[in-house]
């Protein structure tokens, strides 16, 4: 017959519990810490403040070589506008030209401005621009900053 | 909207030779440029400011073309290696055509250009800040517009410090 022993604990008894707090080893104190964080954010907004002076003169310098230009491409933008002008009136009297009581740049003799002085241009807008040209040339203008 | 009441230059007077050269070409002669034609460009664009209408401004605008024009010219008789070097390296290093990635090519550009027109580089910033410019063009007068059958405006206000007419509402603040 099997004998039966009772489940005990070891002889001497369990080791003790290791209850005592083991806190991780600190190399810095506190004040060690604030120090360095103002230490670098100092080196950093030094760093910061003379490469954003860099790059806003280089903004600068992209910006000034634009409007040295602009006159240029202004000039010249003008006159293509004017030309485009006188293009559109000119195909606009040709196509109207059977009508009866059409006025060229009315509505059957209806200004769309009655206060400003008669020959006052006023740009128009840009459907209007180019309303005798192929659609695809309204779409390109019209959206060029949407695709480029 | 164009009526036949609006006088528009003929094709004739819009047409002058035009500068056909691509973006980097015009950014690379960009400062030199603003520099020489410096007078007729602030003409021009003081006309276009104080007019507000393109069609009084095509005489100095064409003067502005030609100018510029003139300058590439000149800029092609001389300068014409270095500025192809710096224009190139203007258009094959950024997407944008940023001047700081070209300092060297520009130098050599600059130094050409000096020492063949005299024209320095202005510095950085030199077209973004105002400027003055006297002209012999009379300003154009404003005209108000007149506005037939409007109400009459309201009348000034009593100066402070006068009686109100019919006292106040509280009688015992009076």
């Amino acid at each position: 017959m099997a004998t039966h022993t009772q489940d005990l604990p070891p002889k001497g008894g369990y080791s003790p519990i290791n209850f005592k707090r083991i806190p991780a080893r600190s190399y810095f104190s506190g004040l060690h810490i604030f120090i360095g964080y103002g230490i670098a954010t100092a080196i950093g907004s030094y760093a910061y403040y003379h490469t954003h002076k860099v790059i806003k003169k280089e903004e600068i310098e992209m910006r000034s070589g634009e409007f040295a230009l602009l006159p240029l491409l202004f000039a010249e933008r003008d006159r293509a506008f004017l030309k485009q002008v006188r293009a559109n009136r000119e195909e606009e009297e040709k196509l109207m030209a059977n009508v009866e009581g059409w006025e060229t740049g009315t509505y059957y003799g209806e200004p769309i401005y009655k206060t400003v002085p008669k020959n006052k241009l006023i740009d128009p807008i840009i459907q209007e621009f180019y309303a005798h040209g192929p659609s695809k040339a309204l779409t390109r203008q019209a959206f060029f900053s949407s695709w480029v | 909207m164009i009526t036949k009441d609006i006088t528009l230059p003929s094709y004739e007077e819009l047409t002058v030779q035009e500068v056909n050269i691509s973006t980097p070409y015009l950014r690379a002669g960009a400062f030199h440029l603003g520099k020489m034609c410096e007078n007729q460009n602030n003409e021009y664009m003081l006309c276009r400011k104080e007019e507000n209408d393109p069609r009084k401004c095509i005489n100095e605008g064409k003067e502005v073309t030609a100018c510029a024009l003139n300058f590439f010219r000149q800029i092609k008789n001389s300068c014409l290696e270095e500025f192809n070097q710096y224009a190139n390296c203007l258009d094959k290093s950024s997407k944008d055509f940023e001047y700081r990635h070209c300092r060297n090519t520009q130098a050599v550009f600059d130094k050409c250009v000096l020492d063949n027109f005299g024209i320095e580089r202005p510095d950085f910033g030199y077209f973004c800040r105002p400027k003055v410019h006297q002209t012999t063009r009379p300003k154009p007068e404003e005209t108000p517009i007149e506005f037939p059958g409007a109400t009459e405006p309201i009348p000034p206000p009593p100066p402070p410090g006068s009686k109100a007419a019919y006292g106040t509402r509280f009688h015992f603040i009076q």
